[in-house]
Parts: structure tokens; sequence; C-alpha cells
């Protein structure tokens, strides 16, 4: 009898040994995995481009619905026409958009920048993945620098991450873009990074110093922001490329059911003047909007789903600069500059606005060259989530002006798990509004 | 496998040589009723030896090859007093031994399998286990066993979730809910196999889940007997899988005499038990005539169902069997819905030698079904309510008319659309029982439980104006699910005294799991062509595969002192392959104690009320692991993003948790059983308490880590509550007998402690989970009242004023105060009603008059819980303005029951305008047999014939006004990102469950 119930026993354990309660997911690659490999970190690299073409996307719709480009379409939530009007809650989808979006930018760039050096890469496959991820980093933070009051920057593998100011995010954001240059310049990336891994279209290097001139430029640092405008060559265009498949964000949001589209006092208020710049981003259509004093039209650049979306307008660099210089005083120069914005006809379409426009006629004092840059800007950089921070340094933000709140609140998922997250700024429903929107 | 034959063959070869090893005798006799009636089924058997049977339709029993000497026989049979009787058995003699049993409404002598290590008499349980006869289960006329259980086990609600043919969808909550994944839904136990009873949704049907549960795959007819243990008080050794509960199923089996064959067939017509009011008013809202429809005349149709019954059983001492086959086919109330099953079941049993048997079960299951759309996706009845009734939707030589809201012609989609399912199943067991000595059992299972699941959608070409689908899709789905899982448990019976019995059990668990899906869908279908190939755009390939792995070692140690005080502990080792490896290994004990005290003599004065009475106490653990939907959340996965033609990763924004441990259940229950006039009333009364640790859900993760979430313990819930029982048997006479049954169970839920902000449990709908409420209340906007009065406060057009709207700034609370007059308006929302009913109750009536005449009414009840009615919210919309409600603002100015313009419009932004009381009781079952039992009949069918009239959900007494309270569009929603098991009470466009009459006969041969 024990022999026998020995042999069961052993029966028994024979036929349970089968059993692996350490079963990994067949499903889906993870982290242990795709961070420790070669091949999971070129993927990481792949896909922190078509992260960032979202992300950059989502902070064009949000900045865009609280200034005065987008309207919502007439099926839209009342959340999102609402913020036509600067009434924006925490729990706004797009809100967690931007900001969600953004961060999962970062956190695919932080994934490359903390795990890329160690899987046994080339070095000059290393270091374009690095500048890379340098560079997408730094846009990311810099999107989300422009729709909130206070972001955290230290995020990666924090459980609660800490807020700090628009300005000390700024610099980490220069320095973020210093170190993408370091890396570029002490080892050039490989035939293997520009071909397999950079999206084709996508210049890394001018897209580092069209970003640094736009946040030297945010940051105050007019000198800083020429050279680096200086450095952007004006012959290449740099874009993120999409087709059929794979669809262009920015299409995707305008032609869902609930989505944004261009309103049409964009078109009107640029007249016949900007005409050729109009055209190049909106169709006339007048299409009545949720809410029903909204006209809106139909998007021209962003018309088709395999449109490009660039990573920054050629012009822009030289917009900054003309703004810096008439900061600095240097008044004929900037408005050369700017005049070559202004009479630019032809040529780098179509990922360039052509204003198609006569120079200005006789010397502009500084507040007139400024309100120039503004309208020029406005034109040329629509769509781009931009115009929003130029509302708010021209005191444009308030109840009927072209912004219509200062800052996004934070989203309610990342309230939820944060116990740092700061009070949200005021809306327009706030009795002190509008405030003057300082950081 | 091999061996195993091996194993098998070599065991049958050596059998005839053991056998003629013995001296023995016969035992045969028969068993009766006080009046006369033969007991069939019941249980005979020598004590100390492996010998038994079961008594045939006559009553009658032998065992043969009973060991010589001096032996004690014993008769069990549930609602029967049990008895023994010491005889002598002499070699190659016959003792014939009759028995005469009493009916009794108490049985404590039952003897339970579920939740304890070896077979056990209730009255050693320190646990309440209801339990179900097949006699329940066939004379409910439901189409599934799950159905047939409704009403009959104290604390344990079981609800329809919609109307649907082929069981509709079923829930099941014991003693409240206790999770918020895993459908909180019991663990299902067949002969031993563990069974999936999944909902898996391939297809949106516009549920949360399927409108079919896989439970419904089992025959009823083949059920001998259920037992259902309630929380992990009984359930400890079940380990992580038992927090929900245990159900366990018992098939039939062949019982020892000549071949006996049954035949029963049911035909059953079916029809829509209460209509909705549409808008019928004449004019317009320009004061024109118009032309209004009602489509429940289009869409609704009486419906015809049979199903047929076949079984044979039989067999010899060593040998019995039972086959079965059964044939179903169920026409839905909703034209164009069905439900078939086919399935075929051999239970064998054999005895290898006289210390080894084994018993084998193979079922095979076919079940086809095709749905429509219902509930939140464009459907058939969706489409109906968002559309006002001036609209035709009539074909006009051939062509449906394009619906005027963003769904799809209903009558189009009735005639044209197809949502086909199909299931094949096998479920498959072998069990093997070796007892070496009297005092010691092995008991060894394996079981198989494996399916095929396919389900199509087939949008025609042009039927919706816009979106992917405009040109049509076809699209497929299979689901090829299997679970293996072995049992073996050793169990010795030690006497250190002759007051003392010990009984010691060791054992163990394993089962594994296996899930695979794979799925296409086209679109732009070529014009005639429903298959995925007719698309010209593929518009998506898929495929998944989960495996889950639970292993278990578990042990009992049970004392018996006196056969009175009776005290048992246990413990289970659990470990799933779902949890994180230092969590992985979990151990969950119990304890439990039961005294009869109506044995003890100085309980003797008492004895003349009292027939027997007995206390009972019991504390255990239990678990719940996340189903397959969340087999893998302790990983930190990465999902593809491509651009440029490339694909790339990118982390997945659910953070894996690497610490990932089973949701943890304590539950203590006392009570008592107790037994009056001779044991012909019995009251079972109940008190328990449940604290759920450790609840499984997603937790806000903050989403700058590039994160939004992580399945993970979000908090704690209580379930505490009463259950009470009482069966009497009212009049007990030869012409006339009345028996009735009455349960009562009160539960009360609360979530104790929530680690994250009150949320939203389904995405989308005004339910949440609450820190100091019952799961899954109704929370929303209400209208503004008066708060002396109550009074609702109009504006000045006489709409609502919205909680959510009301002036005096959201922030501010003084100007809500200046209008209500208090502080009633304060928040902007407000728990508005709880979907969990406050008490459930049951009450059934049989009444069998002379030999010939049975009668039946069961009816059960579900009290206070309420229920959001998104249909009438629907009809409330200014597109569709088609409930009586849109009638009201139609009325000329002046009628004083007109609304004002914009009320309905105003209202559909308040919530709580749409809580309704969704108390009911439901006159579930009646039934009246007539046996014809006349020399003639009885010369072809021995039993005679029976014949039935019945019916099933024939009248409902409720204030709700929708077409049933007894509906949940959510379904049998497993709990996943963006819905939780505990969202429950929503009507919306849901198939309403109809009343049915059937026709039945029985032919026993």
């Amino acid at each position: 009898m024990r022999m026998k119930l020995r042999a069961a026993a052993l029966a028994g354990m024979v036929l349970l040994s089968g059993c692996d309660l350490e079963r990994s997911n067949p499903n889906a690659p993870t982290q242990e995995a795709v961070l420790n490999s070669p091949e999971g970190i070129v993927a990481i690299a792949v896909g922190v481009q078509a992260r960032y073409g979202q992300s950059t996307a989502d902070f064009t719709y949000s900045s865009g619905l609280v200034t005065d480009e987008f309207g919502a379409v007439s099926a839209a939530l009342v959340t999102i026409s609402d913020a036509e009007g600067g009434f924006v809650t925490q729990g706004a989808g797009f809100v967690a958009s931007v900001w969600n979006s953004s961060y999962r930018t970062v956190k695919s760039a932080n994934d490359l920048i903390n795990n890329a050096p160690t899987v046994g890469l080339d070095t000059a496959t290393t270091s374009g993945i690095l500048a890379l991820s340098y560079v997408l980093k730094a846009a990311a933070l810099g999107d989300v620098l422009q729709s909130f009051q206070r972001l955290p920057i230290v995020t990666y593998r924090v459980e609660e991450p800490v807020y700090v100011t628009r300005a000390e995010a700024l610099d980490a954001v220069l320095a973020l873009l210093d170190s993408a240059e370091a890396t570029l310049n002490t080892i050039p990336p490989s035939a293997q990074f520009t071909g397999t891994i950079l999206a084709r279209g996508f210049d890394l290097r001018n897209t580092l110093f069209a970003y640094r001139a736009r946040y030297r430029r945010l940051k105050g640092d007019d000198a800083g922001a020429i050279m680096a405008a200086d450095s952007v060559r004006r012959t290449v265009f740099s874009v993120l490329p999409y087709d059929a498949i794979n669809r262009n964000p920015v299409f995707t949001f305008s032609s869902g059911s609930s989505g944004v589209l261009p309103r049409d006092d964009f078109r009107v208020s640029g007249g016949a003047p900007e005409a050729a710049r109009v055209a190049f981003h909106v169709t006339a259509a007048a299409i009545v909007g949720r809410l029903a004093t909204t006209l809106l039209d139909n998007f021209a650049r962003y018309g088709v789903n395999s449109a490009s979306i660039p990573t920054y307008y050629p012009d822009e660099p030289l917009l900054i600069k003309a703004e810096a210089l008439t900061n600095l005083g240097q008044l004929p120069q900037a408005q050369a500059v700017l005049d070559s914005v202004r009479t630019d006809c032809g040529g780098l379409v179509p990922n360039d606005p052509n204003a198609c426009r006569p120079a200005l006629v006789g010397a502009l004092t500084a507040p007139a060259l400024l309100a120039e840059i503004y309208a020029n800007r406005r034109y040329e950089l629509f769509a781009t989530g931009l115009r929003w921070e130029d509302t708010r340094r021209q005191g444009l933000v308030g109840k009927t002006s072209s912004g219509k709140r200062c800052w996004l609140p934070y989203p309610i998922g990342e309230r939820n798990g944060n116990s740092n997250v700061p009070a949200d700024p005021e809306g327009p429903d706030a009795p002190t509004f509008p405030a003057t929107c300082t950081s | 496998m091999s061996f195993r034959s091996l194993r098998w063959s070599t065991l049958l070869a050596l059998a005839p040589a053991l056998l003629l090893a013995q001296t023995t005798g016969t035992v045969r006799g028969r068993v009766t009723s006080a009046g006369g009636a033969a007991i069939a089924g019941a249980q005979v058997s020598v004590d100390g030896t492996q010998r038994g049977t079961v008594t045939g339709a006559g009553g009658e029993y032998s065992i043969t090859r009973v060991p010589a000497g001096d032996r004690t026989v014993s008769v069990r049979r549930i609602g029967f007093s049990a008895d023994r009787r010491d005889i002598v058995v002499r070699t190659e003699g016959t003792v014939t031994a009759d028995f005469v049993l009493a009916q009794v409404a108490a049985s404590l002598s039952e003897v339970v399998v579920t939740g304890t290590a070896a077979p056990t008499a209730r009255r050693a349980l320190g646990t309440s286990v209801g339990s179900v006869d097949s006699t329940t289960i066939s004379r409910s006329g439901a189409s599934t066993v799950d159905g047939a259980l409704q009403g009959k086990i104290a604390g344990v609600q079981i609800m329809q979730n919609s109307g649907n043919p082929g069981g509709g969808g079923i829930s099941v909550r014991m003693r409240g809910t206790s999770s918020f994944i895993s459908g909180s839904d019991p663990l299902y136990i067949v002969d031993g196999v563990i069974v999936d009873n999944s909902s898996a949704q391939l297809r949106d049907l516009g549920s949360r889940s399927n409108v079919q549960n896989r439970l419904a795959d089992l025959n009823p007819a083949d059920i001998d007997r259920i037992e259902v243990i309630r929380g992990a008080a009984a359930s400890a050794l079940y380990g992580s899988r038992a927090n929900n509960g245990v159900v366990q199923i018992f098939t039939k089996r062949g019982r020892a005499g000549r071949p006996r064959i049954g035949f029963q067939t049911r035909y059953s017509s079916s029809e829509i038990r209460r209509r909705l009011a549409f808008n019928d008013f004449p004019l317009n809202v320009q004061g024109l005539p118009v032309t209004r429809f009602d489509y429940q005349d289009e869409i609704f149709r009486r419906a015809g169902s049979i199903e047929n019954n076949l079984s044979l059983d039989g067999g010899n001492e060593q040998t019995t069997y039972y086959i079965s086959g059964g044939w179903t086919e169920e026409d839905g109330i909703l034209r164009s819905t069905n439900s078939a099953r086919r399935s075929a079941r051999v239970n064998l049993s054999q005895q290898i030698f006289p210390k080894l048997k084994a018993d084998f079960g193979a079922n095979f299951v076919n079940t086809h079904s095709d749905y429509q759309v219902n509930g939140e996706a464009n459907g058939v009845l969706t489409a109906i309510l968002f559309t006002p009734t001036t609209y035709s939707f009539f074909p006009v030589k051939g062509v449906y008319p394009a619906s005027p809201v963003a769904s799809a012609n209903p009558l189009l989609e009735l005639d044209r659309f197809k949502n086909p399912q199909d299931v094949n199943r096998f479920i498959g067991s072998a069990h093997a029982r070796f007892q070496p000595l009297s005092r010691l059992g092995v008991d060894y299972t394996v079981g198989y439980d494996g399916y095929t699941q396919e389900q199509g959608e087939y949008i025609k070409r042009g039927a919706f104006t816009s979106g992917a689908s405009a040109n049509g899709l076809a699209a497929n789905v299979v689901r090829g699910s299997r679970i293996i899982n072995q049992d073996g448990v050793a169990s010795l019976t030690t006497r250190p005294g002759r007051e003392l019995e010990f009984t010691s059990s060791v054992g163990f668990n394993h089962t594994s799991q296996q899930i695979k899906t794979t799925s296409a869908t086209s679109f732009d279908l070529i014009p005639i062509g429903e298959l995925v190939s007719a698309g010209a755009t593929p518009a998506g390939a898929a495929q998944s595969l989960v495996e889950l792995v639970t292993l278990g070692f578990y042990g009992q140690q049970s004392l018996a002192w006196r056969e009175r005080l009776y005290l048992s502990g246990a413990m289970r080792w659990d470990a799933s392959s779902t949890f994180g490896a230092s969590e992985r290994w979990q151990v969950y004990p119990k304890l439990s104690a039961s005294y009869v005290i109506s044995d003890e003599h100085w309980f003797a004065p008492l004895s003349r009320a009292f027939a027997s009475a007995r206390l009972r106490a019991a504390l255990g653990y239990a678990g719940n692991q996340p189903s397959s939907l969340n087999a893998y959340q302790r990983f930190d996965d990465y999902v593809t993003t491509t651009i440029d033609g490339r694909a790339g990763l990118v982390n997945s924004t659910t953070l894996g948790n690497a610490g990932l441990k089973p949701e943890r259940q304590r539950e203590y229950e006392f009570g008592g059983d107790f037994g009056f006039l001779e044991d012909r009333i019995a009251l079972e009364a109940t008190y328990y308490d449940k604290l759920v640790d450790g609840l499984l859900f997603f937790r806000p993760v903050a989403t700058s880590t590039g994160y939004s979430q992580q399945f993970a313990d979000i908090g704690s819930l209580t379930n505490k509550g009463i259950e009470l029982r009482a069966r009497t048997i009212n009049i007990d006479r030869p012409r006339l007998k009345w028996e009735s049954t009455v349960t009562y169970a009160r539960n009360r839920n609360k979530v104790k402690d929530l680690t994250i902000p009150d949320f939203q449990s389904a995405s989308g709908y005004p339910n949440r989970i609450k820190k100091g409420d019952p799961v899954g209340v109704f929370y929303g906007a209400y209208a503004a009242r008066n708060c002396l009065t109550g009074a609702v406060l109009l504006d000045s057009l006489g709409r609502l004023r919205p909680s959510t709207s009301l002036p005096a700034l959201l922030t501010d609370s003084v100007g809500r105060r200046a209008l209500g007059g208090g502080t009633c308006n304060d928040s902007s929302s407000k728990v508005l009603g709880d979907p969990n009913p406050d008490w459930i109750g049951s009450l059934l009536n049989e009444f069998t008059l002379g030999k010939s005449f049975r009668f039946r009414v069961f009816v059960d009840g579900s009290f206070g819980n309420d229920v959001m009615n998104l249909t009438r919210r629907i009809q409330d919309l200014g597109a569709a303005s088609n409930g009586v409600d849109a009638e009201r603002e139609l009325l000329p100015f002046g009628d004083p029951r007109k609304l004002p313009p914009g009320y309905l419009a105003r209202r559909l932004g308040i919530f709580g305008e749409y809580v309704e009381d969704g108390s009911f009781v439901k006159l579930r079952e009646v039934s009246a047999t007539y046996v014809l039992n006349t020399p003639w009949v009885n010369r072809v069918f021995a039993q005679g014939v029976e014949l039935t009239l019945s019916g099933r959900n024939l009248y409902v007494w409720t204030d709700y006004s929708g077409f049933d309270p007894e509906v949940n569009f959510f379904g049998q929603n497993p709990g996943r990102s963006g819905g939780s098991a505990a969202d429950r009470g929503f009507d919306f466009a849901t198939y309403p469950i109809p009343r049915t009459w059937s026709m039945s006969a029985r032919f026993t041969y």
C-alpha cells in the first residue's frame, strides 16, 4: 500500500511538472524584451517619431480650439464647442489628449535615452537615436509648456512627478536641444539611423535649430534666437510623412464626426491681401459649426490623409529673427527679414506658405513692426499651435479676444494619479479674468 | 494517454481473478413512501463496504456480492427521512430489506460534496449549501440551467439580462457583487470539470457582453442535481477562483436494471409581454395631420420553440450507463432571431475492482444562434427608439428608406443583416475512485472543456449612408477555448475512540486554460456576397492567445464527536500565473463548526416542538483572479505604432503591475437549521458577513509618466446579509399534498474603502463606484427642488432646472441655496439610485391531487432596486420625440396635461429623471401536470405518460414603465477598462424578456 501511494504521488508530480506558472505575454512585447534588445530600441526610435506626430497634432488641436483658429463641427461634443469660448473642464478629452500624448512622447524618448546606449547598437546609430530622442523630448515638453502653466520635467519611472515653472521647463528644453547638437557633432549618425530609422523627409539637424530659435525667443534670449535662426538652412524642408494606412493625425481630427475645422474668420480676416497664404491653409466652405455662430472652412493643407506634417515651417525662423532684431532695436534689419517673408512668392511649395505680398513701404516703428510680424505669424504659421503663445505675448487673451484662456486646466487623469498637481488656472468664468497670463 | 489505457487494460485483465476471491450474498428489497408510492432514485448502501445502488422506478433495489456477515443497510433520498437496518448476509444467500420512508422538509442527512475535501453529510457542515434537484430544473420550463435556478436558492440573485433566445444572458450574484472583474459570476463545475461560462462578444451586439453566456450549452434535461456554495466560508478549498461562489452541477448517471427509455417533447409559444407606448398623436408640431407608425407590430412576433430529449439508461452491477440526446430550436420574439442547441451525452460508470470504480462522461454540444444588434450599437430597437414615429421605414418597390438618424433601417436589418454564432463544444471527464480500505479513499479526476465559438457579422451594402460600413461590412471571429483540470484527493477516516471520528484529507488541483482568438473584417462588399472575402477593402485581421495556469494544494482535517459536534479546518495553497512572482502563492484557510443540539439528551423536552435543530458557524478566505481579459496585467507591454511604412513600438498606457495579487475575501457566516412538527417544517437561517480586500480594477496613474492606468488593488467592499429558507409540507394526505418553499434574502453592499477617487465604472453612463455607497450606484444630474416641500422647481417656461446648470455659478452655493431655500441643490451631481435590491424573495407552492394531477406556482421578486431607463431617455431626444411624453408637448396650449415646448429637451440632461423603481414580482413559473397512468398506457410506458401545460414569465407586478425591469444592457459584463461587473440595472433598447406558454409530454418506457 505504501508503495502504491508513493507511486501515485510520483505520478501526480510528473503530471504537474508540465505546468509552468511563469507565463509570458505572447500578445505584445514586454518592456523587459523591448528595452534590452537592439531591435526593441530601434522600434521605439521609429515609434517616437510617430508619437511626436500625434502629440504635436494634439497640441495643434487644443491650441487652435482655445484661440481663433478652430471651431467644433456640428456633431462635436459640447465640451469641444464650450472650449471655443474658453470654457474647459478638467475632464475635457482634448485636455487629456495634449497632455497625455505629449508625455507619452516624452516617455518613449526617455526609454531611448536611458536604454539605447547599453543594448549593443553601433555607436553612430546610438548617436542618431539619442539626438532624435533629445529633440523630440524637447519638442514635446515645449508643446506642454505652451499649454499649461506648470509642468513636470522629470517623469521617467517616477510615481508622482513634481511640477516646475515654465521658465525652468524652458531651460530644460533648451538643454535637451544642446545635448542633441553635442551628440550629433561628436559622432555623426550612421547610415542605419538615417536610412532605416529616421522618417523620410525628417531633417533632424535643421529641426533642432528651428526649435532652438523658437524656445530661445520664447525665453527672451533674442541674440541666441537670431544665432539659432541663422543656422537653419533655408533650402530644406523637414516633415513627418503620412500615407493612406498611417493617416495624418490633423486630417483625422478634422474629418471625424466629433472633430474641429478652421474657423472661417481666419480666411475672412486676411482679406484679399492674404489670399495666397489663406488658400495654402484652407478652402472656403462656410460649414455651420456646433455653435451656430461659428462658420467653418475645410483644411487645404491637411485635406488628404497622406499630407505630411512640417516639423516647422521654413519661414518661422525668419519671423523669429525679425522679432528678435526688433526687440534688440535693429529695426531696418528686422524689416528686411520680415520683407523676405512677405515677398516670398513661389518656390518651396507645398510646405511653405507664400505671402506673395509687396515689401513694406517706409521704415516702421518697433510696435508697428511687431504688429506686422505677429500678423505674418498668424497667416504663415496657421495650425501649428504657435498662435496661442502669440496671443499671450500680445496680451490678446480675454473673453472676447483671440485667445480665450491663458492655460488649460490640468487633466483629470493626471490629477487623480498625482498629488503634486497645482490648482487649475483661471478660466473665463473666474471673476478676475482676463488675467495677464503671467507664468 | 497511452500509459493510461495500458493501465486500465491491465486492471481489467486482472479483475475476474480478484472478484472470485470473495464469499458474498445478495440484499434486495423495495423502498416506498408512507403513502405506499415507490421511491425511485433512493441511495441504498451497505455500510463499511463498497456495495450500493440506487432504487429503480418501482422503488426496487438489489445489491449483489455483499461480503457475508453482520451488515447495516442504509437508505437516503432527498426529501425523505434516512433509514438504516441491521441484517445478516450469508454466503450465496439473499436477504430482503424493505424500507418505508417518511417525507420531511428538513434533510440533514443529505450528502454534499461541494466545498469539502470529502463527501460530507449536511449536518456536519458549518455553512449553508444550496441544492436543487432535477425535478425543480425540469419543471421550470427554462431553456438554460442558470435560468432554471432563478429564485430557487436564497441569497443567489439570478438575472436574465435580455430576452434573446437561447437564455438571454444570465448573471449570477451570490450574496451581492463581490468583484468588479470576472463578471462577479461564480465558478461552475460539471461532474468535476471546471467549465467555461464566459460571454465573449466577438462582434458587438450592442451590449457589453455576448447575449448568451456559455452555460447555455448545457442541456438542463441532463442535470441530476446542483449544489451551490455562496461565499468564502464554504469555498476556501477552491482558492483564488471562488470569491464569487461555486456552482457544482452533477449530471444524471445510469441505474442498474433493464434499459429505460425516456422521451420528452415540448412545444412553446412566446410573445412580447408588454409593449412600449409610442407617440401616437395625430398632429405634428406644426399642428398638421400626420401618419404615425408603431414598429413593434413589425419587429415582434409570436415565436414557437420545440424541445426534444431522449434518454436511455440502465446497466448491471458492474456497469451503468446514461445516454441522452437533446434538440431544441427556439425562435426569438424579435423577428429573425433564434437559437438552437443539439447535444449528446454518454455517462458511464464501471466497477473495475471491488475497490476501484471509474466514471466517464462525454458531452458534445452544438449551439447555433442568429441574433440582431440592439442596445448601444446601431441596432433594431435602437433605430426605432431614435426615430420619430412619423417616419416610414417600409420598403418601397424593394428599396428600404434610409434611416433619418445615424442608423440603419430596422426592417432592413431584420430582413438582411446577419449576426450568426456557432459553438461546438466537448466536455469530457474521467474519474477514478480507489478505496483500498473502508476508511481510505482516493479520488482522481481529469476534466476537459473545449469549444470553438464563431461569430460573424454581415452588414448590407448601402444600409448606412455614411461611416466605414456604408458600403457593407463582413466579419468573422473564431475563438477557441479549452480548460484542462486535474483534481486529486485522498481521505482517511480514523476512530481513535468510540465517540470520536477524524477525517483527514489532502488534495491538489491543477487548471490550465487557453484561449485563442482570430478575426478578420472587410468593408466595401461586392453587391452579392456576405463573407469576409466579398469585401474589397480588408479592414483588419487580429489574433490573440491567452494562457492561464492555476495550481493549488489543500488539506482538511475534520472531527466528529458523538455524531453531533463537528469541527473542521482546512487550508489551500494556491498559485496562478496571472499574479506577480512575489505574490503568486497565497494561503486560504477556513474553519467550520456544526452542532446538532437536538441530539443532546437535554434537548429532549424541546423535541415536541423541534424535530431537529442544529447550529453552525464558519469562517473562510477565498480569492479571485482576473479572467482571461486581464491575464497579462503584470507585464509592462509595448504596442505597435507606424510611421513611414515602418513598424515602431511605444509603451502601452496601462502600466504593468509586477506585484499583482488576487482579490481576497474573508467571510464568516452563522446560522441554524431547524425542523418543526416532525420535520414537516424546515427552516434554514443564515447571517453572513463578507469583506473583499484588494479589489482589482484600474487605478489612475499620473499621465505625465506616459501611462494612464494600472490594474491594481483599488479598495475593499462588504456584503452583509440574511438568508432565510422555509420548506413546509402543509398537507400530506394520500389524495392531496401541498408543499411550499419560501426564500428571503437581504443583502447590504457597500464600498468600504477606495484608494482612488470615485469613478464612473461604465464609461459614458451615469453610474459610479463611490466610497460609502453600494457598488454601481446611479450618479449624476438631478432636477432642482424646493428643499422644504420637495417640489420640483421649474423655470419661467415651465421646464425643469438641471442641477448641473443652476444659476448663480457652478462653484458657488449661495445662488443654489437661494433658489431651493436650503442645501438640497448644493452639488451638481448626486447619487440618484441603487441597482442593487434591498431584498429578493420567492414563493413556490406545489400541489399533488391524487396520483395523477400536479400543480405548481412559482413567483419571485426583487425589491428596492432601481433601474436607469435610458430607453425612455432616447424617446425624449428631439430627433426622436416618440415617447408618450412627446405627445404631451404636442397638446394644444391650455390643456392641463400640456408640457411646455423644450421640456423634454431639458429633461434629457437630467439623468435623475430616468431613474425608476425597478421592484417587481414575477409569476415566473406555472405548471399543471397530468399523469396518464391507465393500465393500457402502462402496458407500453411503465411510468405512465406525463402531460404538462406550463407558463413562464406570465405576469409581472411592477411600477416600472419600460418593457421589463429585469434587464441589463451591459449584460454579463466581465469587467475591463471602461466597464465593471458592478454596472447593472440599465435599460437601453434592450431585447425584452418574453412571456412563454409550453405544452410538453414525457414518456418513460
